[in-house]
């Protein structure tokens, strides 16, 4: 029988994604120490940005949620 | 509390090289097998070591594209309702209710006889296939029962040629790429559909289908459709799902970071030659790895500097890594070592 519960839906897929303010990227970027464009990216053509409406140079958090926890990711949003 | 916090991973740690070790050392026990039994209700996938290989060299499509489509509660377990949303999602092409064809390149008509089996048990019509046909441009359709007369309206022969390969593959009802749906019932008595093919964007637009209960195991479909995020979640449970079927169970954290590593650019790039690895900034890095000549004369030509701060370029000239207690750096404040030798 096939293992329904195991493979991740749509809905599993998808953690939700939050725009950050500048302000507060400021704070995440010294943070971690490193510039906010030294951070993963996220291409502007994502239909996730799109949804945000944001724009290259802003940065996204992404909070997650996995079997090692939950935690916040962030990428910043770049011209594709 | 204390037990959480020494789960941590410390400062300097090479997570990298342990997620590697992880996935690599099982992987050569995994069997080297692209099939799984294929019954007449189950679909071929790609399991095992090849599923793994495919993921990691981030391949354009997986060799058996496959969708699992959950309907909405209100039709889940009416198993006629179920059927019609069956039907409109399997492709049926022209050529898989022909009989046979036959075309005239000068004239430049083809004419189609369809079997009225297949029709029948497609639940389509004759007229369903012409009038599909009609809509094509530049072309002039006469249907008298089962046989179906096209004529093509162009001005060479090649493109009537091409165009009559375009119609037999023009598909009649069904989303495009879907070549095989199945309808099946888990214990609950629910029904949900297998498919052979994916196609998200377009499953997900039929009435019924619940759009959040969509599972595909194409990655960059995943990223087109749902975002970045979507196929780095679904790397990262591939990765975990196609180990422990083999009986192999990893921390989840190894493939979530290659997963990680993959998408860190926004678009998914391959581990290996033509991904990450081709990508390092150090030129000794990528020497090391493949192509040593090519990236070792690029570097010559474009007086490229390598700055050694990765492990590789470093174990390459016989310094000490950058890895662990090699991360910490001594450093003297000159003032005070002047006191104390003042003092002495």
């Amino acid at each position: 029988m096939l293992t329904v519960c195991l493979l991740p839906y749509a809905y599993e897929l998808i953690p939700e994604h939050e725009l950050v303010s500048a302000s507060e990227a400021v704070k995440i970027s010294k943070k971690f120490g490193v510039p906010i464009e030294k951070f993963p990216k996220i291409l502007e053509s994502d239909p996730q940005v799109a949804k945000l409406a944001a724009k290259p140079g802003q940065l996204i958090a992404i909070h997650r949620e996995d079997p090692t926890g939950k935690y916040i990711y962030y990428r910043y949003v770049v011209r594709s | 509390m204390e037990e959480k916090g020494s789960l941590k991973v410390s400062p300097g740690e090479a997570v990298g090289v342990v997620a590697a070790q992880s996935i690599g050392e099982p992987g050569t026990q995994m069997i080297l097998r692209s099939f799984h039994a294929a019954g007449i209700s189950s679909l071929i996938t790609t399991k095992g070591l090849p599923r793994i290989i495919e993921i990691v060299d981030a391949r354009k499509r997986p060799k058996f594209p496959m969708m699992h489509v959950v309907l909405e509660d209100s039709v889940a377990k009416k198993y006629e309702s179920v059927r019609a949303i069956w039907r409109k999602i399997e492709e049926v092409k022209v050529s898989s209710v022909l009989r046979s064809f036959s075309e005239d390149l000068r004239s430049q008509t083809m004419t189609l006889e369809l079997d009225r089996e297949k029709l029948a048990s497609y639940e389509i019509t004759a007229h369903q296939v012409a009038s599909k046909l009609e809509k094509r441009e530049a072309t002039e359709v006469s249907q008298d029962d089962n046989i179906i007369r096209v004529k093509i309206k162009s001005k060479d022969m090649k493109s009537a040629r091409t165009a009559f390969v375009h119609i037999r593959n023009a598909s009649i009802i069904g989303v495009a790429g879907i070549t095989k749906a199945l309808v099946q019932q888990d214990e609950a008595g629910v029904f949900f559909i297998t498919t052979a093919g994916s196609n998200i964007a377009d499953v997900m637009m039929i009435d019924g289908v619940d759009k959040w209960h969509i599972y595909s195991n194409d990655i960059f479909e995943v990223m087109r459709v749902y975002g970045i995020e979507a196929a780095r979640t679904l790397i990262a449970h591939e990765l975990y799902e196609t180990m422990s079927d083999e009986g192999f169970t990893v921390s989840f954290r190894h493939p979530s970071l290659v997963a990680d590593t993959m998408t860190y650019t926004g678009s998914i790039k391959s581990i290996g030659r033509h991904g990450v690895a081709g990508e390092k900034e150090s030129v000794f890095a990528r020497a090391a790895y493949e192509e040593t000549v090519k990236h070792f004369t690029n570097a010559g030509v474009f007086g490229e500097k390598d700055m050694l701060k990765g492990v590789a370029e470093n174990i390459l000239i016989g310094k000490q890594i950058g890895v662990g207690t090699g991360m910490v750096r001594l450093a003297i404040k000159k003032d005070e070592l002047k006191k104390v030798k003042a003092k002495e």
